[in-house]
């Protein structure tokens, strides 16, 4: 929030970030949404994010998705502030309710993605450090492995099983409760 | 994805090149998920109920490492008897496990929560990182916990008394940082410590709370924090030794009464000043109306204060303050750097108050004002306060003025929980409540 040298108060009027993905995408956002990544707050604070921000990880089909999820997660809130006009407490906490149930949906919906495209959204949550993404969508592999076989996991997933008989004897002898 | 059938695989279908090429089809598939990063698919695996996680063990030889390696996550959720418990927990697979998070999940307000398994006691001499909740800590019946190497430790809902408490802090030669929250049975907490360097204290409701903690001795604390807001009835902090302690906070409007030898605050106010505290470098409090009177005060008991964070909660006094603190200025250096207001409301009272450190912090790198919700901020208005606040003449050359919208603001409640722990335990970052600002 801080992009140095161009005036104070040019630098307090939402200031504008420019995202480039692999491909060569430009997608123009506002820091808020940018910062929701750790990784791009760190360049803005060091001042390297003039002439945009390179992305060299991420595709702009995935970028595209990375900034929905930003934008909504970044500005939702300061929509919905609008309709309160009360100083207490109680109203601070039913919007918030109100915006939480909202910004659920939206992770519902957002997640409703074949798995290669889940993958690519991990890869890039990861890459851009956006704790909140990286935590929805590996809950999201999560549950989908959840109280399958291995063999069934495999299959999902198209792992080949590498483990020799004998060590695959050794895993269930070792840790023999979770397969009963 | 659980509820779904099991045979959903849109992301290979969608690379294959037909359904009748069925066995080409299986061996050309990539396994897309063994590409993705140990971190990752051990927060996977993490996130997985016990058994599942365990069993993961047994995909291929780049899954087997992975359950061990990623924090093991004891969610029975209440569909296992304390017998098979005590048989995971006795699983030869964990030995020499360094994080454990162990909660009983009982319901705070049982009276007689049940002991710390046995197995767990044997598991402890290997823990590094371990939190506990939801049990009892029987004190003086030999099986006390001996924690050579823990290095971060949460007690949360657990019933201990003040002699167990001290056993089991005792028993953690290396502990560098230390949560407690929710607990029963410990009214007054006494620290002595060669190794902590952070301690986060949740004093928790009623009756039940912590109400004195005392650091009588602690050479290497850096961080004091006191977490969540609600509590009414008093606590006592205590510091008596702790030269290096350089982050504190957050004290609420009226709570915890904390002393320092002479000092003595209450809550936010500053009620005797006697002593400077030179090494608090960083302290975050929670005012009702902005005070400039109290926050100088505690600028003058935190002389090499860096790093102010204030949240308001109300419309602020008079903060007039050109006439009264004239010659002061003169001879008085703030040394801060950074002052964040959170619910800031651009009324006189609040721009007077954040006037008065942009034409006199002479350090100052960066104000942040993190505006109220419930108005509508546009590009004027945020003139219109650069105006008021006369940024043009601010003292220091380097000031940066950042409004920020009110999203950021309102969350921290919700998300104070989940975030309490890192700020405890995270000790790579400098200012722990940088983060809750940041929180998504």
């Amino acid at each position: 929030m801080a992009s140095a040298g161009s005036g104070d108060e040019k630098a307090a009027a939402a200031a504008m970030i420019t995202l480039i993905s692999s491909d060569n995408e430009k997608f123009e956002v506002t820091e808020a949404t940018a910062t929701l990544s750790q990784t791009i707050r760190h360049m803005i604070e060091d001042g390297c994010t003039d002439g945009g921000v390179p992305l060299p990880n991420v595709t702009s089909k995935i970028l595209a998705r990375v900034i929905e999820y930003c934008k909504k997660h970044a500005t939702a809130a300061a929509g919905e502030e609008g309709s309160s006009s009360s100083f207490s407490d109680a109203a601070f906490l039913e919007v918030d309710r109100a915006f939480l149930e909202e910004l659920e949906e939206f992770d519902d919906a957002f997640l409703e993605v074949d798995r290669a495209t889940l993958f690519d959204l991990i890869l890039a949550a990861n890459y851009l450090d956006i704790k909140g993404l990286l935590n929805l969508t590996c809950q999201k592999v999560a549950d989908s492995v959840k109280g399958k076989t291995p063999e069934q996991i495999r299959e999902m997933y198209n792992i080949v099983n590498d483990l020799t008989p004998e060590e695959e004897a050794e895993i269930r002898r070792e840790t023999q409760w979770a397969f009963e | 994805m659980a509820t779904t059938a099991p045979d959903v695989t849109a992301g290979e279908l969608e690379i294959s090149t037909g359904v009748e090429e069925q066995e080409q089809q299986e061996e050309e598939a990539p396994d897309l998920i063994s590409c993705l990063p140990d971190g990752i698919l051990g927060d996977i695996v993490s996130f997985l109920p016990t058994k599942d996680g365990a069993r993961t063990q047994l995909l291929s030889r780049r899954w087997r490492p992975l359950w061990r390696a990623a924090p093991l996550n004891l969610d029975a959720a209440g569909d296992v008897g304390l017998d098979t418990l005590d048989g995971w927990l006795r699983s030869p697979a964990l030995a020499g496990l360094r994080e454990l998070e162990f909660h009983l999940g009982l319901p705070r307000w049982q009276k007689l929560p049940l002991p710390l398994p046995a197995p767990v006691v044997q598991l402890a001499s290997t823990l590094r990182v371990a939190s506990f909740g939801g049990c009892s800590f029987p004190e003086g019946d030999g099986s006390e916990l001996r924690l050579p190497v823990l290095e971060k430790m949460s007690l949360v809902d657990v019933r201990i008394s003040e002699d167990a408490m001290q056993d089991l802090l005792a028993g953690c030669p290396v502990l560098q940082s230390l949560l407690i929250g929710d607990n029963n049975g410990c009214s007054v907490i006494r620290i002595v410590s060669q190794s902590l360097r952070s301690i986060g204290v949740n004093p928790g409701p009623g009756a039940i709370k912590v109400q004195q903690l005392v650091i009588e001795y602690a050479p290497c604390l850096e961080r004091l924090l006191v977490l969540g807001s609600g509590f009414d009835v008093g606590m006592v902090i205590s510091v008596i030794r702790a030269p290096r302690l350089r982050v504190l906070g957050k004290l609420a409007a009226y709570e915890p009464q904390l002393e320092f030898g002479t000092t003595l605050f209450q809550g936010s106010q500053v009620v005797s000043a006697a002593m400077m505290v030179r090494s608090v470098k960083i302290l975050a409090i929670t005012q009702m109306d902005l005070c400039l009177d109290v926050v100088i005060e505690f600028l003058k008991c935190f002389p090499c204060l860096e790093t102010l964070y204030i949240e308001t909660t109300a419309a602020g006094e008079n903060n007039e303050w050109r006439r009264k603190y004239k010659d002061l200025v003169g001879t008085f250096d703030i040394r801060l750097k950074k002052l964040v207001l959170t619910n800031y409301r651009g009324n006189e009272s609040h721009f007077n108050f954040a006037k008065f450190f942009v034409l006199n912090a002479r350090l100052l790198q960066s104000m942040r004002l993190e505006l109220r919700g419930g108005n509508n901020y546009g590009s004027k208005w945020i003139k219109r306060q650069h105006r008021l606040l006369q940024t043009k003449d601010k003292a220091s050359r380097d000031a940066q003025f950042d409004f920020v919208p009110a999203y950021y603001t309102v969350n921290v409640h919700f998300l104070s929980d989940l975030v309490c722990t890192e700020q405890v335990h995270d000790l790579a970052i400098a200012d722990p409540f940088a983060g809750l600002h940041d929180w998504i």
